[in-house]
């Protein structure tokens, strides 16, 4: 947890459940998730469904940073890519959710291979910076798009509808998610577990030993940037129809760092994580905001920033693994130095 | 617009961007980090600048003691990014110091946001113009100019003539050695990113200066770290170069084609740079050696 890449060769074989819970806990889930439009009201079933959604892109990006040990800031350009074209094929031409999804599909596969190939020949650190390229590069289009379209008010979106169905309820949302949640997990977690994530895990830690086993640093790369880039597209189309409008300021790199918030916090490659910690980040301001009302605190002004200053303290946490040095130093003083002495 | 204030206008902000982008090769000379957050600590610099020397009334001293105050508070930021980064030496991983820089720039936008609200502020100076041999310049970005030159004048002398550049360079490259030669590293890496803060605040307040005080005013750190991969990184000299040819780039645009362009001039440049010539225009990683 304390690092996007480095770890163990499969970090994602971690169990967070010893083998006997896993049942249990499954079926907690199962009874949480069908349970919940029983139990949660409106709003809370909205903010379900956003973490949901969230969660989607930040299974694939703690797939694409995590698994294969790409750092990638794109994120928000991607997510902007399906958003836009979700917004574009909406107004223009009267096309509905579907449509845009395999547009939001192909046009993000184009982008995520175009990037890889653009960032062929550097890693880690550059090609993060290449993708933050991306993001600027997005960001300039999509303002110019957002101005000609729309006068820079954003593209509205009205409730989708699939096979006669009209997603046009906070429930109806939340079963929606749900099934994508499961099949993007499923996606990811075939993909980990077989003959493919094993690749990217061997060119992640041994790039050599992959080499003289004949894997393709090159296809591997396209793939998994390709795939993940895709997968996060699709997910912001689907985010920009939950919001109902779609606008140029609301895919910053501010997106993009709370991603990777969301996937240092779950762990690198734990697709459960990154569900667990995109709930997390959906429901920090309303948290907030209810401390500070306990506390007597009206900052409804400043709530954004307060917002901003702690995402970037958990980032800083999650990073540096700061919990475990805590319970460290509290629980055993002297283990830290010890485990230090030991090979 | 005639050519000597052109080339004052390009100058300036040259100057600015190569603040910036030394800031961003101090560090990573030193730290093989990215320093991501370049643009917000000027920023955050340039507001506490101009609540300081509002407070005090204006004026030159007021001015002054603002500036004095930017700086504190610019060297506390980077002495916080060593404290954090130092947990992670043994890790080894330098994609995440890089994002602990980065998670330092969403702390401050937050901080910007939720203290000054975010609102665009104009320093209070006054902007005069003067003419000397005919010819007529702001007084703003000439101070900017001089002061920004001596200042690269003195990095660039600290980097290759004295000890600090070579001794910097031995903690970057072997840390357990540098010790064992009696360098102090650990007292090296502070000093490096309290150094490095206080130029991006400079940078950040130049900024301020030229156009104005405002959270979106960050972006300004983009074009710092690009100066900075076109040198290579490694290079002081070289991000120099990188910072002239991207003003020079973003003051031809504006002048010949649209104001609203300039902003993708940097973004072109590192595309072009990534997929080309990754390792900076000169290619090579720069080594400082007497023997």
């Amino acid at each position: 947890m304390s690092s996007l890449q480095s770890g163990a060769l499969e970090p994602h074989t971690r169990t967070i459940f010893p083998r006997g819970a896993v049942q249990p806990a499954l079926l907690a889930v199962a009874i949480a998730a069908l349970g919940a439009p029983f139990a949660l009201g409106g709003y809370g079933l909205y903010i379900a469904s956003s973490g949901g959604v969230m969660a989607l892109g930040a299974m694939a990006l703690t797939v694409l940073s995590g698994s294969a040990g790409l750092p990638s800031l794109g994120t928000a350009a991607f997510m902007a890519i399906g958003a836009f074209s979700a917004g574009i094929l909406a107004t223009q031409w009267g096309l509905g959710m579907l449509p845009a999804l395999l547009l939001a599909l192909v046009l993000g596969f184009a982008a995520g291979a175009g990037v890889a190939l653009l960032t062929l020949r550097v890693s880690g650190l550059y090609l993060a910076v290449g993708t933050l390229a991306l993001q600027h590069v997005v960001q300039i289009v999509a303002t110019d798009l957002d101005l000609k379209f729309t006068y820079a008010s954003g593209f509205m979106l009205e409730s989708p509808h699939i096979a006669g169905l009209a997603i046009d309820t906070p429930a109806k949302w939340w079963g929606m998610t749900i099934v994508l949640l499961l099949g993007v997990y499923v996606l990811f977690r075939s993909l980990q577990r077989g003959h493919v994530g094993r690749e990217w895990a061997l060119l992640r830690m041994e790039p050599t030993a992959a080499a003289t086993l004949g894997v393709s640093p090159v296809r591997a790369r396209l793939t998994v940037f390709a795939l993940t880039s895709a997968v996060i597209a699709a997910s912001g189309a689907i985010d920009g129809y939950r919001l109902g409008n779609v606008q140029a300021t609301g895919y910053s790199l501010h997106l993009a760092i709370m991603y990777l918030t969301v996937v240092a916090l779950g762990g690198a490659g734990g697709l459960v994580g990154a569900v667990v910690a995109s709930y997390a980040i959906v429901v920090l301001p309303d948290a907030i905001a209810a401390v500070l009302a306990t506390l007597g605190i009206d900052a409804t002004t400043r709530l954004a920033g307060i917002d901003n200053m702690l995402l970037g303290a958990l980032l800083v946490c999650a990073l540096l693994d700061l919990p475990a040095r805590a319970r460290r130093v509290i629980l055993r003083p002297g283990a830290a130095s010890a485990a230090r002495r030991e090979p | 617009m005639n050519v000597w204030s052109f080339s004052l206008d390009l100058l300036s902000s040259a100057v600015t961007y190569a603040l910036l982008a030394l800031a961003v090769v101090l560090a990573w000379r030193t730290s093989r980090v990215l320093m991501f957050c370049v643009g917000e600590i000027g920023m955050t610099s340039a507001y506490v600048m101009n609540g300081i020397a509002r407070a005090a009334g204006g004026g030159v001293w007021g001015f002054a003691l603002g500036v004095a105050g930017a700086l504190v508070v610019a060297a506390l930021i980077g002495w916080l990014l060593f404290a954090l980064l130092r947990q992670l030496s043994a890790a080894g991983d330098y994609f995440v110091g890089t994002v602990v820089t980065i998670a330092v720039s969403i702390f401050l936008t937050g901080l910007m946001s939720s203290v000054w609200s975010g609102e665009t502020v104009q320093l209070p100076l006054p902007h005069p113009m003067l003419a000397w041999g005919g010819v007529t310049f702001s007084a703003v970005s000439a101070c900017i100019v001089v002061i920004g030159a001596a200042l690269i004048g003195v990095l660039l002398f600290a980097f290759y003539q004295s000890r600090a550049g070579i001794e910097l360079q031995a903690v970057a490259g072997n840390w357990t050695l540098a010790v064992l030669s009696g360098i102090p590293a650990a007292r090296w890496f502070a000093a490096v990113w309290i150094v490095a803060s206080m130029l991006s605040a400079v940078g950040g307040i130049f900024s301020g200066v030229i156009s104005a005080v405002s959270i979106s005013g960050a972006a300004v750190g983009f074009s710092g770290i690009v100066a900075a991969i076109m040198g290579g990184l490694t290079s002081p000299a070289g991000a120099l170069a990188g910072a002239f040819a991207l003003a020079l780039g973003e003051n031809l645009t504006s002048l010949w084609f649209d104001a609203r362009y300039s902003v993708a001039v940097p973004v072109v440049l590192l595309v072009l740079l990534l997929a080309l010539r990754p390792a900076g225009l000169s290619g090579r990683v720069e080594h400082i050696s007497r023997s």
